[in-house]
């Protein structure tokens, strides 16, 4: 069986499939950062380094796209979600919901 | 109007940070976010602190390798000296057993702080150790200069064991836990 996803992996994987047709890089950061504003403060560093890990491990894919007057030119990546990326995603969030079914809510310490 | 950008001092920092493969593609994605929504919302001074935080922020990847290989280095050396001292015993072998024995402690404590998810408290013991790794080097490398001879080895040791320190301070702190490995 494949490792489950951490869960800042399962946020930058939603973030890749939220934003669609334009998740490239700034976008993906962008979304993960409004995701997380109310609970930390996420770097490029992190955001990047996790994409990367993803892809190195085939759960995404990227292209390289020619950049626009707004980036002075620069080159923008395109990510996008794969079938390992989506089988992963899936098994995340089947493992969390069997996990929570019957959980109260809000998690009360038990004395 | 002319456009306010990154000044380049800090673009060439990113761009050195970065793996070629990610360098444009990233330089563009912060070039854009710094002119398009830092500066008009933060204004020019914050919008730069803004990113040249963000450019700090891919130091710990860009220096985690070469910290790994020190630490491995550093390790292995400890346990050498550890191991000649026990055998040859000369006089005072107990107190460099015990410098051996700080050497080898400081270098896993690192690795583990480097790939444990529970960073916490690892990290501070770690970031504590830098300053001991940090005067065992300076006084090694005070008596090697001062000594009859020069022993190319203590030399070797102490400047890893310095190296080892700078990267663990630049990196440790910036960790973040939640980029930690897969479990």
């Amino acid at each position: 069986m494949a490792a489950l996803l951490g869960t800042f992996e399962q946020i930058v994987l939603l973030a890749v499939v939220a934003t669609g047709e334009e998740a490239y890089g700034r976008a993906v950061l962008r979304a993960v950062q409004a995701s997380l504003e109310e609970v930390r403060s996420v770097s490029a560093g992190a955001v990047y380094a996790t994409l990367d890990r993803l892809e190195a491990e085939g759960l995404v894919s990227s292209r390289l796209e020619r950049g626009t007057p707004a980036r002075g030119g620069r080159a923008r990546r395109f990510y996008f979600l794969t079938t390992p990326g989506a089988s992963a995603l899936t098994e995340a969030r089947t493992t969390l919901e069997k996990m929570w079914h019957g959980v109260h809510w809000p998690v009360e310490v038990m004395r | 109007m002319n456009r306010i950008e990154p000044p380049k001092w800090m673009e060439r920092m990113l761009k050195a940070l970065l793996h070629e493969r990610n360098r444009a593609a990233v330089a563009g994605d912060l070039y854009e976010e710094f002119c398009e929504v830092q500066v008009p919302q933060m204004g020019v001074a914050r919008a730069r602190l803004w990113y040249l935080g963000q450019t700090l922020s891919f130091i710990p990847q860009r220096l985690a390798f070469p910290l790994n290989l020190l630490c491995f280095f550093t390790l292995a050396s400890g346990t050498w000296l550890g191991i000649m001292d026990l055998r040859l015993r000369h006089p005072g072998y107990a107190g460099r057993e015990l410098i051996a024995g700080l050497i080898v402690g400081q270098a896993a404590l690192t690795l583990a702080a480097l790939h444990s998810r529970s960073l916490g408290w690892l990290r501070l013991l770690a970031l504590a150790g830098c300053a001991a790794i940090v005067w065992l080097a300076v006084h090694a490398l005070v008596n090697a200069m001062h000594g009859a001879h020069l022993e190319g080895y203590v030399l070797l040791i102490a400047l890893g064991l310095l190296a080892q320190a700078a990267l663990t301070v630049l990196i440790l702190p910036g960790l973040d836990r939640q980029i930690a490995r897969r479990a």
